[in-house]
């Protein structure tokens, strides 16, 4: 893969260093933007059209369009070979999944739910939705997973279970965290929405948790329009999951528990299979991005890449804004936005800090890693011309700074 | 294609109809392939699959319109929609709700914190009155939470002013009630808010999904916000929000749905009226004329069984139906206070839903929608009467 790479940036022509040559030209202060189409962060695949209204052929043929259709079922099986589970259930989406887990696994009926608080916004509301209240704790700073040291301060005998996540640059300690839980007897479950394990054999997660979760959403690796979907080796835990996915309701038509709607239609199973058989082509297509951001940001001073693990499929692109780069992390943010590139702050606020209230909590790793990474606009949309004009952006605010900041300090008043 | 075969059946030694396909209950209503792939040509044009995307903005905007409501907030599914509104309304403690509906009425409440308190339903219209919810009120009520049984309500007013003076508040599951009429007014806007479905069942087909209607601009606002982890305008502290969003595509489909509604429910109308010409007469079969006097869908075909008089006991009668590929199907059955999660509460006890266990143990659907001919509805109409005619 490095000797493709290279090959890449080679037929690519000398890099113009300015693309903006006045202050003024920044779209921040009225200029036009470096994209006439915005750039998002997502990865938005666009599936083969053709093998899509082949499938959709086949669910107005046979007018089956929802309710555990054939296509939620060949979707199923593909995902559990995928990540060598026994099963796999698909649900309308990740949120339904985690919900759903939490209710069928957790120790009791309440409690708390150990998770870490630098992660995706909606974990503390699926929490809480379950019956349970959520105990943040720190994360390693340099795998951004959860910080064993301070699970085994937080976790107490209301603890119900342990909620880690794997993410876009690094797996969690699965077996470390398994011999937490065990000791605590209470369950393992793991959010993988940004880490799809690629080897054949089970990833150390699956390997050691009770189930996994991952999502379809579009912005995701495999675009099902919405969706997601649970792996596990427990099989009455699938059973169960099915169960509750349609209300509760087990064969023969009797409500055995308080289920929801959390199926998954054909239109979405079908986008998702399509989406699916371009796996290899997706991943493939982020490991040059990645790869085309980092040798294009190299001579820019003040920010880097984060360190991604060798499996990963590197769907989302993070930038590390540091001290020395002469803006904040969110400065960046707004001058990237104006420029249509619709760069975000990642995981920012800490999920232990929410927007009105004081937190209770201090928790440093994760609030110093919120205030320092940029979700670089990413996916189908971004081609090699695009990095080359973000990486020329970056260095004409490295090297303007001063007078940039001098107007800002104008236009902010 | 369904063919019409005839041939003798273990259940029917003498030559009769049957169908080589199986016939179901449920819409199952699929828009023209042309318009279909034209408006997901566009969605992969656009390459805005969803996070409110302008099919669901479009399709919220024509539900207001049609439905002369100032607000339609979709959602994934109906389910989803009814807990979130629960949430949404801040109410504490009990929900009254009729045990004679499906599951997916009920367990919103739970997920909502909340305690459902069973009520039984009308023997004619099959649903709440206000007589029957009122001796449920105590000072732990929080609201009325009450189904439009096929379309129909009943004492939606008497509803509205019990709700009322009692402050709490009022809820609707529409779900089987899209265009219907309650005294010559569009259902939608009444109580705080009103549910529909738009599962592939019913006549609105989006695969799956469901939208809130209300008349109320500060309920619709924490909507927008529960449903989505999306950065909002207006977002309560404590709110518990989710992923409940509709995608484009299910918006793309409801739209296709949308456009084709009238005719949906002139051809639902049709079969209906067959029906009940066809089974007129027939002893022990009463066709539950729900839509007299009001404007309906038509999207359920509803059948009551009088086991004494017609010899055949409802579920006897529908594993004969089924022997013949005629899917017709129980509603609803089990009653939902018998289901596990709420059966144990003794205040659940049968004896206080006669009607309930009445109407649980003798109503069916037969099939109707799209795929259902006008030939069909008379061939399953003879051969309800060879059954229970033999």
């Amino acid at each position: 893969m490095k000797n493709n790479n290279k090959n890449i940036l080679s037929t690519i022509p000398k890099i113009i260093r300015h693309s903006k040559y006045k202050i003024t030209d920044l779209a921040y202060f009225g200029g036009t933007p470096l994209f006439s189409r915005v750039r998002s962060t997502g990865q938005l695949f666009a599936p083969n059209q053709k093998l899509f209204f082949h499938r959709m052929r086949q669910v107005f043929k046979d007018r089956w369009i929802t309710n555990n259709g054939p296509f939620v079922l060949e979707l199923e099986e593909r995902l559990r070979c995928l990540h060598g589970t026994s099963a796999c259930i698909a649900m309308a989406n990740a949120s339904f999944a985690i919900i759903l887990l939490l209710k069928a696994l957790a120790k009791k009926q309440s409690g708390n739910i150990i998770l870490p608080a630098f992660s995706f916004r909606g974990l503390p509301h699926l929490v809480r939705w379950a019956g349970f209240e959520p105990n943040f704790c720190d994360v390693n700073p340099v795998t951004h997973t959860l910080d064993i040291n301070d699970v085994q301060r937080k976790i107490n005998s209301e603890t119900a279970a342990i909620l880690a996540v794997n993410n876009v640059n690094a797996l969690c300690d699965a077996e470390v965290l398994k011999g937490v839980a065990d000791v605590n007897g209470i369950p393992f479950i793991v959010d993988s929405v940004y880490a799809v394990w690629s080897d054949k054999s089970l990833s150390p997660s699956s390997r050691y948790s009770d189930a996994e979760v991952y999502s379809l959403h579009a912005t995701k690796l495999i675009n099902g329009f919405e969706g997601g979907y649970v792996t596990t080796s427990n099989k009455d835990l699938a059973l169960y999951l099915k169960e509750n996915r349609n209300y509760g309701i087990q064969k023969g038509g009797h409500v055995a528990a308080v289920g929801m709607n959390a199926k998954l239609n054909e239109i979405h199973a079908a986008m998702a299979i399509t989406s699916l058989e371009s796996l290899d082509k997706i991943v493939d297509g982020n490991r040059k991005r990645i790869f085309m951001y980092r040798s294009f940001f190299e001579g820019v001073p003040g920010v880097s890449f984060a360190e991604y693990d060798n499996a990963s499929y590197c769907e989302l692109i993070l930038l590390e804004v540091t001290d020395i780069w002469p803006f904040s992390r969110d400065e960046t943010i707004d001058l990237l936005r104006a420029e249509n590139a619709m760069a975000r702050p990642y995981y920012d606020p800490p999920l232990h800090m929410s927007r009105d209230k004081k937190p209770s909590l201090v928790l440093p790793e994760t609030e110093f890693l919120s205030s320092r990474f940029i979700q670089m606009p990413a996916g189908e949309h971004m081609v090699e011309n695009d990095i080359k004009k973000l990486a020329d952006f970056f260095n004409y605010l490295h090297d303007n700074s001063g007078d940039i900041r001098k107007i800002f300090g104008e236009f902010k008043r | 294609m369904k063919q019409k075969v005839i041939k003798s059946t273990p259940s029917l030694p003498d030559a009769s109809l049957s169908f080589d396909e199986p016939l179901h209950v449920g819409q199952l209503n699929m828009p023209d392939w042309q318009a279909f792939e034209q408006t997901f040509k566009g969605i992969f044009g656009r390459q805005y699959y969803t996070n409110h995307g302008p099919l669901e903005a479009e399709l919220e905007r024509r539900l207001t319109d049609m439905l002369g409501v100032r607000h339609a907030v979709s959602m994934t599914n109906a389910t989803t929609a009814i807990m979130l509104t629960l949430n949404a309304l801040d109410i504490a403690g009990e929900v009254i709700v009729p045990s004679f509906t499906f599951p997916g009425t009920v367990e919103p409440i739970s997920w909502a914190g909340l305690k459902p308190v069973f009520c039984d339903v009308d023997p004619v219209s099959h649903t709440m009155t206000a007589e029957l919810v009122k001796p449920l009120i105590t000072e732990k009520t929080g609201a009325i939470l009450g189904v439009h049984l096929w379309g129909r309500s009943s004492d939606l007013y008497a509803l509205e002013r019990l709700a009322e003076e009692h402050q709490i508040k009022l809820l609707l599951d529409a779900a089987h009630a899209f265009g219907c009429t309650h005294q010559g007014r569009l259902l939608g806007g009444f109580g705080n808010a009103e549910i529909f479905s738009f599962h592939a069942t019913k006549v609105i087909n989006a695969a799956e999904g469901g939208v809130v209607v209300t008349n109320d601009d500060n309920l619709a606002e924490i909507l927008r916000a529960a449903r989505t982890f999306h950065d909002v305008d207006v977002c309560p502290t404590d709110l518990k929000r989710m992923n409940a969003k509709m995608s484009e595509a299910q918006a793309a489909m409801a739209l296709l749905s949308l456009g084709n509604f009238v005719c949906y429910a002139e051809l639902n109308k049709q079969r209906y009226e067959m029906y009940a010409d066809c089974l007129s007469g027939l002893p022990g079969i009463h066709f539950v004329d729900y839509a007299r006097d009001e404007k309906s869908n038509y999207q359920y075909v509803v059948l009551d069984v009088n086991e004494r008089i017609s010899g055949i006991s409802r579920d006897e009668l529908l594993r004969e139906l089924e022997a013949e590929n005629v899917l017709a199907r129980k509603y609803f059955s089990p009653p939902v206070h018998q289901a596990d999660p709420y059966c144990s509460q003794n205040s659940f006890a049968d004896e206080c839903f006669p009607v309930t266990i009445d109407l649980a143990n003798s109503l069916f659907q037969l099939p109707t929608g799209q795929a259902i001919s006008l030939d069909d509805v008379k061939n399953i109409c003879a051969l309800l009467k060879k059954i229970i005619l033999k």
